[in-house]
């Protein structure tokens, strides 16, 4: 079973668990939502949009390609400040370099390389995000923005020499690489920020810190539900 | 002014690596090779793939060994077990009920067409090519491995087998390269293929693969299972197959299995081969005439539904064990980070649905 699958199944698991709450927290997602959004990446896959009919062809994938765009731009737009969306659309444009750099000057084949590349490109994003942000929405939002972005570069650099065959944006539905750099960049980023924090003592429960960083509780005439 | 530093110093970065020259995914390696030597000083094989502890190899004569040191150009091995092939081949209670099932329900053309599913054969490495004929090792857009590709592909519709080839490219040969193939694989999988190939050439001295068979000279092939992929038992119980099948009719010509880093996409599916057909300075005549000899040894397994086994499926949930095991090993360090299972347990019985419900944006990242 593919392991973008497998990740996908044991995420919608998570989900009905409630597991998941604190990652799609971070999305701006409900349970349900999510839910609907992997149901709606699995239909998706079978629809292929082309973009250019002409030579090299370019063409986008439902599913695979343009739901994880669209869920990035919302995270995008949700997040509210100037700031956070500057800061994801340059991160995003930082991960697709570093990956399509880093797969022109990694050797991978059957002779050489040290880790399959399709799970290197989401450890890149996710460390990439967690280090200009500490962000969990910037590790998904790059990821999946980064390697459409690095087909783009390679379609264009396809039109140019004129060399290289189809691009098929997120072509594998929801076993394509797009898919597993966005769930493998948001658990790095989750990893590292958890264990970083935790090994800082945890969250300041302290009643000085920030009024928005405060528990219901804490907060003057808060309440459970706040 | 630092944030707009910050910005050029983005801009300047990203241009730099967009025009990275890609240095290595089209150089082949030629300052040497590693040679495997048992414990005995024995050469078992000579190869230029990155050998480091811990890699198996499983010889023609099915013996595997483990790498475990390097020395320089030379890697020690230790013998880790001989395998029994022949136990690989024999078809499982369930697939033997599920075939004799198969021919008492379907009659005629049904039961014809539930056997002629294709065997599907692509080509990640688009631009292989062999030296002495192509006159590069790689070639843009027309590689000498599609002719490879060809040459299996007549051999097995030849023989009545249904076949789809595809030639789409995936250039540049860079790490993205299997990402790009994915798609292929993935597309054709749709049609349900019994089978799917993909094929290439390795990177060795000639010699290495250098063979004569009815006294023709043909390149010998070598098949490769990835790693690090969940479906990996499944995999290298196919290759197995395949190989235990092709040792009947032509002993040696597989040179043997390397288990690489990576998992070349063998994780969409089980019956997922990757092949090498010779090395870069054999002839492309030679590759093709080995590719027809693989084709024809070891058609059996590569377009027979019913040559299924147990081994195959059992590579299956075997992974789908280790799965579950992971996941649960997994929820227990996501919940030791987190503060027990107690607060895990708490999070459960509570409210399922994010913040984004009550339309608060969460603060913290």
């Amino acid at each position: 079973m593919s392991i973008g699958l497998l990740l996908l199944i044991g995420a919608g698991i998570l989900i009905l668990l409630g597991l998941a709450q604190q990652v799609l927290d971070r999305l701006y997602l409900t349970d349900k939502q999510a839910l609907i959004i992997i149901g709606a990446m699995v239909v998706g896959s079978f629809i292929e949009i082309p973009l250019y009919r002409g030579e090299p062809p370019v063409s986008i994938n439902l599913g695979g390609a343009i739901i994880p765009l669209a869920l990035s731009i919302y995270v995008l737009y949700r997040a509210g400040t100037a700031k956070e969306t500057n800061r994801g659309i340059w991160g995003s444009l930082l991960v697709g370099a570093v990956i399509y750099g880093v797969s022109k000057i990694y050797a991978f084949d059957t002779y050489a390389g040290f880790i399959e590349p399709q799970y290197l490109w989401g450890i890149i994003a996710g460390i990439t995000a967690y280090l200009i942000g500490r962000s969990r929405r910037l590790a998904f939002v790059s990821a999946t923005m980064g390697i459409i972005l690095a087909d783009l570069i390679r379609a264009v650099e396809g039109a140019v020499t004129g060399r290289f065959g189809p691009t098929r944006i997120g072509g594998a539905g929801v076993l394509d690489t797009v898919v597993l750099a966005g769930i493998i960049g948001v658990i790095i980023a989750e990893v590292i920020g958890e264990t970083r924090e935790r090994l800082q003592g945890g969250p300041d429960h302290s009643p000085d810190r920030p009024e928005g960083l405060q528990e219901p509780d804490q907060r003057e005439g808060g309440d459970e539900n706040g | 002014m630092a944030k707009k530093g910050c910005r050029i110093c983005s801009l300047v970065l990203l241009l730099l690596l967009a025009l990275t020259i890609p240095v290595w995914g089209e150089t082949e390696r030629e300052d040497g090779y590693y040679t495997l030597v048992n414990e005995e000083g024995e050469v078992i094989c000579r190869t230029s793939h990155q050998v480091g502890k811990g890699d198996q190899y499983l010889s023609a004569d099915n013996y595997l060994y483990r790498v475990e040191e390097v020395k320089e150009d030379t890697a020690h091995l230790r013998l880790v077990r001989k395998v029994n092939l022949e136990a690989a081949i024999v078809p499982s209670l369930a697939a033997r009920i599920g075939t004799a099932l198969s021919q008492l329900l379907a009659r005629g053309e049904e039961y014809v067409q539930g056997e002629n599913r294709p065997v599907a054969i692509y080509h990640t490495h688009s631009d292989e090519s062999y030296v002495p004929t192509d006159g590069s090792s790689s070639v843009h857009g027309n590689g000498g491995i599609l002719r490879v590709g060809d040459s299996m592909a007549q051999t097995l519709q030849e023989r009545g087998s249904n076949v789809v080839h595809d030639k789409t490219s995936h250039e540049p040969h860079d790490a993205m390269a299997y990402d790009r193939s994915r798609r292929t694989a993935v597309e054709l999988l749709k049609k349900n293929p019994i089978a799917l190939i993909d094929i290439h050439r390795d990177a060795v001295p000639p010699d290495e693969y250098a063979e004569e068979i009815n006294n023709t000279a043909v390149t010998k092939a070598q098949l490769v299972v990835g790693r690090q992929n969940p479906n990996m038992k499944a995999n290298e119980a196919f290759a197995q197959q395949v190989k235990a099948e092709v040792d009947k009719k032509y002993p040696g010509f597989i040179k043997g299995i390397f288990y690489g880093k990576g998992k070349y996409n063998q994780d969409l599916a089980p019956r997922m081969l990757l092949v090498e057909l010779g090395a870069h300075q054999n002839s492309r005549e030679e590759a093709e005439r080995g590719a027809a000899i693989f084709a024809t040894a070891a058609q059996d397994v590569l377009t027979r539904a019913g040559a299924s086994n147990r081994a195959v499926g059992g590579g299956s949930t075997r992974a789908l064990l280790w799965i579950i095991g992971l996941a649960i090993v997994g929820i227990g360090i996501y919940s030791a980070i987190n503060g027990g299972l107690g607060r895990i347990g708490a999070k459960i019985g509570g409210t399922t649905g994010g913040t984004g419900t009550d339309g608060e944006d969460p603060k913290e990242e």
